[in-house]
């Protein structure tokens, strides 16, 4: 599967909780969208690093790398 | 079969041993006194106990997340406030480990590694608890450095920490910073007679201006507390679970030897329905309880996307499981439980305040009835669709 298709069933399996929420288009930040709680976040950062077997190191804290699924992917491109 | 490795094994049995020998003896007076000891914290930096979970490369054990649990459940077997050492000053190396640069490990991890240098995690205040976003402790840039004011309360360890991971807000983000005890403007005022953890030395620390090199800063702006505070509380919160599944295994120990020795209508307590029932409900709970918490830290060593929820399942139900067991535990002593020379009714007492902190129960419930909610609601809707 492609990284993206991968991510996109993660944040699916883990975010949406009712149906109206599945059309998750690449671009919409889903921190805006209110979907993201304490709990999704620690999971985002475990998912990221143990599937793509990567670190997120300190420098990476940047809001923009977690907020919509096309920047997750690149920024998980740019670690691989 | 056991799920510890030979290694875990040998260590487990160490710990025990160690608990027993340099702990269990003193832990009811500490109590009394609400004073850990300086000389039992000398005794476990001497054993290497305070970098346990710290990598070989900055004078740590090098543990893994399974191991640091049993040495908690040791340790919580004997003294739930010395198991709060562990905790918090584990959280703030780990923060450091996972989130700091090379310069910040190099400066704190070493020293902290062998005890020279203590830790405490500070993000509670008095009018913020659970809901941690609302804290109003406030840092403001002043050239290179930053300046601290603000009241942070309910410190564990904050009395005697050299170092203390201070959240506050820089211009509305969260931020996260190292601050020294003798920094000035610190206020640092011991919380005396709590219920539980009462040898903790629980502290408020009261900031006025205090500066605070931007090097100290933790991590980037905006991310103290989704990551930073997370971070740490998931390890904190494997300490709660195991130190209470210790205790629940100090309940098992001390009730198993009454009730198979103490008398009443000609009859062992043990030949009693009522009290047999107690103690099958104990130790079924013990046994469920050390599963969940085996399960988490094995997920947590594989770094499994589902390891947050695991332990917090794991800390919510041995907690519950705790205090549950901890109060059968007065009843099944009798008046004996109800003396402060017994442990069970320290037991009783810290396993109540296990259900409050790393987030209460009731913020476990709101997150974990979310989160199965949405697992098993999407077996459901696949089930229908079918139909
Ligand atoms: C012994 C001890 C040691 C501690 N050590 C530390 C430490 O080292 N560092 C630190 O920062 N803090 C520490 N704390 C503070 C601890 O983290 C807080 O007490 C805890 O987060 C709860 O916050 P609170 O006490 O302000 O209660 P509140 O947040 O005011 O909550 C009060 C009650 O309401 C419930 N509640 C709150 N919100 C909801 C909701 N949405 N739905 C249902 N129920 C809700 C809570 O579960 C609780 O039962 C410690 C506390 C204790 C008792």
């Amino acid at each position: 599967m492609k990284i993206k298709e991968t991510i996109l069933e993660f944040i699916k399996a883990n975010l949406i909780i009712s149906q109206n929420e599945e059309m998750l288009s690449d671009n919409d930040n889903i921190f805006e969208l209110g979907f993201v709680n304490s709990l999704f976040a620690m999971k985002l950062l475990n998912y990221l690093e143990s599937e793509f077997k990567i670190v997120v190191e300190p420098e990476d804290m940047d809001i923009s790398n977690f907020s919509t699924l096309t920047n997750i992917e690149a920024f998980v491109k740019n670690k691989l | 079969m056991s799920h510890l490795s030979k290694q875990q094994q040998e260590l487990y049995s160490e710990f025990l041993k160690f608990a027993k020998t340099n702990v269990e003896p003193y832990a009811n007076q500490w109590d009394r006194e609400e004073c850990i000891s300086r000389k039992i914290i000398d005794i476990c930096s001497e054993a290497g106990y305070l970098g346990g979970t710290v990598p070989a490369e900055y004078g740590g054990q090098g543990w893994d997340n399974l191991t640091y649990g049993i040495f908690n459940e040791a340790i919580g077997r004997s003294s739930i406030s010395l198991s709060g050492l562990f905790n918090v000053h584990t959280m703030i190396e780990q923060t450091i480990l996972k989130w700091g640069t090379e310069e910040q490990k190099q400066r704190w991890l070493p020293f902290m590694a062998k005890g020279e240098i203590l830790g405490a995690f500070a993000l509670t205040e008095p009018e913020a608890g659970s809901d941690a976003a609302g804290i109003t402790t406030e840092y403001r840039l002043d050239g290179d450095k930053l300046i601290l004011n603000g009241k942070k309360k309910w410190i564990t360890f904050g009395a005697i920490a050299d170092i203390i991971l201070v959240f506050g807000k820089l211009e509305g983000k969260p931020v996260a910073c190292i601050v020294e005890k003798n920094t000035p403007g610190l206020t640092v005022t011991p919380v005396k007679d709590m219920l539980g953890f009462r040898a903790g030395h629980l502290a408020v620390l009261q900031f006025d201006n205090c500066v605070v090199s931007k090097e100290n800063m933790i991590g980037k702006e905006g991310f103290a507390l989704n990551y930073i505070a997370l971070y740490a509380l998931e390890f904190g919160r494997i300490s709660v679970a195991f130190s209470a599944l210790g205790l629940l295994r100090g309940c098992l120990e001390i009730c198993s030897e009454h009730v198979q020795k103490r008398k009443t209508f000609d009859k062992r307590l043990i030949e009693h329905g009522a009290i047999r029932k107690m103690i099958a409900d104990m130790g079924v709970d013990y046994e469920a309880a050390k599963l969940l918490c085996y399960n988490a830290t094995i997920a947590k060593n594989n770094h499994s996307p589902d390891a947050t929820e695991k332990v917090m399942i794991a800390k919510y139900f041995t907690t519950m499981a705790a205090a549950r067991h901890s109060s059968n535990a007065v009843q099944i002593m009798g008046a004996f439980g109800c003396n402060e020379s017994f442990a069970v009714s320290r037991y009783y007492r810290d396993s109540k305040t296990m259900e409050i902190i790393e987030g209460s129960n009731e913020i476990h419930q709101m997150l974990l009835g979310k989160s199965f909610a949405r697992q098993f609601g999407k077996v459901t809707k696949i089930k229908d669709e079918s139909n």
